[in-house]
């Protein structure tokens, strides 16, 4: 009988890219079990909604994380124009997706280097971080940001993208894809990339589901849920597919990442010939009375904006419940009985982002 | 060899071994580096690392540690002392293999989990790499008749053509040695690990100095190793040793970092297949020619 | 649009559990738990299944009041009331998983300090150890 220790895992450590803390209890290199715990970098923000005003609370929804910082901002505006029922210009809808879809890849392409990263694949990741400068440059000449480019507002979008700007997108999106290609292909094929993800951190489809898995990890377990679906912003005139994966391995939750990153190539293919003139925002008076919960697929998966307003400049409350948050329970449930050296791995493929989790 | 080239070229070896080993590996910077579409640090940046681990401050978690890596640290030296002057191979395996227990004691003297599941591994990574050097004394013995590096490296004849697979299986053992992916699981050359920097995870300032310093004497001792097989021909031998470290770079670069127990059998049954194979080989072909 | 219209259920505090339970049963998920604090705490369960989007809304009056926990139907409900009680100060009463407060505080205010781990010496100042 192997004697039991304690691993201290974070918040501290070079392979965790955010602040969680796991005690691993472990048998030799067996994780018996995972205790989490947070609360390292707790921000207060669901608070500050109700000391700032509705519209400059748009800057801080984009703060709530530093990658998705985008689809945080369109989101509460969604939830707030629900609630105040705006009908924004449908230039601003497209461009919204646009943005969204750029935001996934970049998102998604850097997670994919983090995870070739965690396995000790320097190249990879270097590799994948190089591509995504690409479309960083992209987002940098539409908006003016890289990263947290504060392009969405309530009523609208806080800026025009000039229309032969949108004409040479789709080039540089070639280029980029053709760069991601040759990459992809040592994720799908090489040898020593399968053996540590093939069959590791094995989530089923029941326990996905159950545990209130949502996004990549969901798809990767086979249930087809995509909020993309549901057609908010222009979703609801492009075509998307859920892209699911039934083995619900570390693998399979790469794939879907992978050829998610492909299908919003296709979907932006969609959108960029077919944002329509016209105005970007609209003017917005009042105040929001009411509540709605807004439903968004952020890269990490659905999100939920619950804001509750009553006439007032401040709103009463503003939630939102992160697809980390939503990930935590199933990701206990794939680490027990893992290796020790799959921790990383397991807890990259939900793709953390602790600051979201805890707002 | 007499006395004085002896000594000579024991001071050679602890002279020029570091200078050699910093300068491969500010090479195998730069070379990672371009795989990776990176320019690289400059060629004398592991130098630089060194000198400024030595002016760091003295931080122990455990003292005792630090006595045990001295004895890493005087062992390597010893082994690579005894190779270079021409001395018995079977001395310059085990000391070496005293040099890497020491370092596995050390680990173990510091508390952290961190450290002892390193050392677990580096440990694991001896017993994956020691049978393949001891085979190639073997193999040398059975080749030259004599277990002395100054017998072997004066043989008129390309010993690689006897050994191939004694060769082949003491490539696989450096990437072990070398710490390169795959088999970089006792600690990484970055700290982007589940065991963060593993072995070395408790050793800070002139303490982790003292570990390079006596991985680079490792280096060129694992290299001089190789270099028998081609002893006769100096620049050939230059030629193969600089493939060889290219190829180690090169699997660095295009592997993942895989399971304790993967780099256990796989290089087991490596041994087994090229470095025994080889010797039966052998056998059998020296029992035809001397019956 | 064809995002499903959200509908809410108001219940009671006993009559809970028999809503979460008749959720489950048409196959939802648990989407999330939010607590707001207007006069009282009110407490929003959300629950989504293919073309429904659907929230069960209970009142609790004060926090001297203990909430069930829905844990056991939906075992991952656990990360949403440990939130709820941490940052709102509720209870709930049989909780799969309960931190006892210390989800988002550290169970000892300055863990990994002297703490032996994986047999290492203690710290050799007993002082502070209190004993």
């Amino acid at each position: 009988m192997a004697n039991r220790t304690v691993i201290p895992f974070g918040p501290q450590h070079p392979v965790l890219p955010e602040p969680i803390h796991l005690d691993l209890v472990i048998e030799d290199e067996h994780v018996v079990e995972a205790i989490p715990s947070f609360g390292f970098i707790h921000r207060g923000l669901e608070k500050l909604a109700e000391k700032r005003d509705f519209t400059e609370f748009t800057f801080v929804a984009e703060r709530i994380c530093g990658i998705c910082s985008y689809i945080h901002g369109m989101g509460y505006c969604q939830a707030i124009e629900s609630v105040m029922g705006l009908e924004i210009p449908e230039r601003a809808k497209w461009l919204r997706t646009m943005w969204a879809e750029l935001s996934r890849m970049h998102s998604h392409m850097m997670w994919l280097g983090l995870l070739g990263d965690a396995f000790g694949f320097e190249n990879l990741f270097m590799a994948f971080w190089r591509v995504r400068e690409g479309l960083l440059d992209i987002i940098e000449e539409t908006s003016g940001g890289r990263v947290i480019f504060g392009a969405a507002k309530v009523g609208g979008i806080r800026r025009d993208v000039p229309d032969d700007l949108l004409a040479r997108i789709p080039a540089q999106l070639a280029k980029i894809e053709a760069e991601m290609r040759p990459i992809t292909d040592v994720f799908r094929d090489d040898f020593s990339v399968r053996q540590r993800l093939c069959g590791v951190g094995v989530l089923s489809q029941k326990d996905a589901y159950d545990l209130g898995a949502v996004g990549p990890v969901l798809r990767g377990s086979g249930v087809a849920v995509d909020t993309r679906l549901e057609g908010y912003a222009a979703y609801d005139r492009v075509q998307v597919e859920p892209i699911v994966e039934s083995d619900g391995d570390c693998w399979a939750r790469a794939m879907v990442r992978i050829r998610e990153v492909y299908q919003s190539f296709e979907i932006l293919k969609q959108v960029l010939p077919n944002v329509p003139a016209g105005p970007v925002d609209m003017k917005v008076t009042g105040a929001p009375n009411g509540e709605f919960f807004a439903r968004l697929e952020q890269p990490r998966g659905e999100v939920i904006y619950y804001v509750k307003g009553s006439g007032k400049k401040q709103l009463d409350r503003f939630r939102v419940r992160t697809p980390t948050f939503a990930n935590i329970p199933p990701l206990l449930k794939m680490l027990q009985g893992c290796q020790l050296a799959d921790v990383p791995v397991i807890v990259l493929t939900i793709d953390p982002c602790i600051s979201c989790a805890e707002r | 060899m007499n006395l004085t080239h002896a000594i000579l070229a024991a001071l050679l070896y602890i002279v020029a071994a570091p200078v050699l080993a910093g300068l491969l590996a500010g090479v195998d910077r730069i070379i990672s580096a371009r795989m990776q579409a990176r320019i690289g640090p400059p060629l004398l940046q592991p130098f630089y690392d060194l000198f400024k681990l030595f002016q760091k401050e003295r931080i122990a978690v455990n003292k005792t540690g630090h006595f045990f890596l001295l004895g890493y640290l005087l062992f390597t030296i010893i082994a690579g002392v005894e190779f270079f002057i021409g001395g018995d191979l079977l001395i310059v395996i085990f000391a070496l293999a005293l040099g890497s227990v020491f370092f596995v004691l050390g680990a173990f003297a510091a508390g952290s989990p961190y450290s002892h599941i390193g050392a677990e591994r580096e440990l694991i990574q001896l017993m994956a790499s020691e049978p393949m050097l001891i085979l190639s004394a073997m193999g040398f013995y059975v080749a030259t008749g004599s277990f002395q590096v100054h017998d072997i490296w004066s043989r008129p004849d390309l010993l690689i053509v006897i050994l191939p697979g004694m060769f082949a299986g003491l490539v696989y053992v450096l990437t072990i040695k070398l710490r390169k992916s795959p088999f970089d699981l006792a600690t990484s050359h970055h700290a982007h690990q589940e065991i963060v920097k593993g072995i070395t995870t408790e050793f800070s300032g002139p303490y982790l100095a003292v570990i390079e310093l006596a991985h680079w004497y490792e280096t060129i001792l694992l290299l001089g190793f190789l270099y028998l097989f081609f002893a006769p021909w100096p620049w050939l031998a230059v030629l193969a040793l600089a493939a060889v470290y290219f190829l180690e770079i090169l699997a660095d670069n295009t592997n993942a970092r895989l399971y304790w127990q993967w780099v256990l059998r796989s290089s087991w049954i490596f041994t087994a297949v090229a470095g025994a194979g080889n010797l039966v080989v052998l056998y059998y072909l020296s029992r035809g020619g001397t019956p | 649009m064809n995002a499903p219209v959200q509908r809410y259920v108001e219940v009671q505090p006993d009559a809970l559990l028999e809503a979460v339970r008749a959720q489950q049963l048409t196959g939802s998920r648990l989407v999330q738990i939010c607590c707001t604090k207007l006069a009282g705490f009110e407490l929003t369960y959300s629950f989504a299944r293919a073309g429904a989007f659907d929230h069960v809304r209970v009142q609790i009056p004060d926090n001297t009041v203990k909430v069930p926990s829905i844990s056991p139907i939906y075992s991952c409900s656990f990360a949403y009331e440990n939130e709820i009680h941490d940052l709102f100060g509720l209870s709930f009463l049989g909780l799969n998983i309960d931190y006892k407060g210390t989800f988002y505080k550290t169970t000892i205010p300055a863990p990994m300090v002297g703490t032996p781990v994986c047999g290492a010496p203690a710290p050799k100042d007993k002082g502070a150890h209190g004993e």
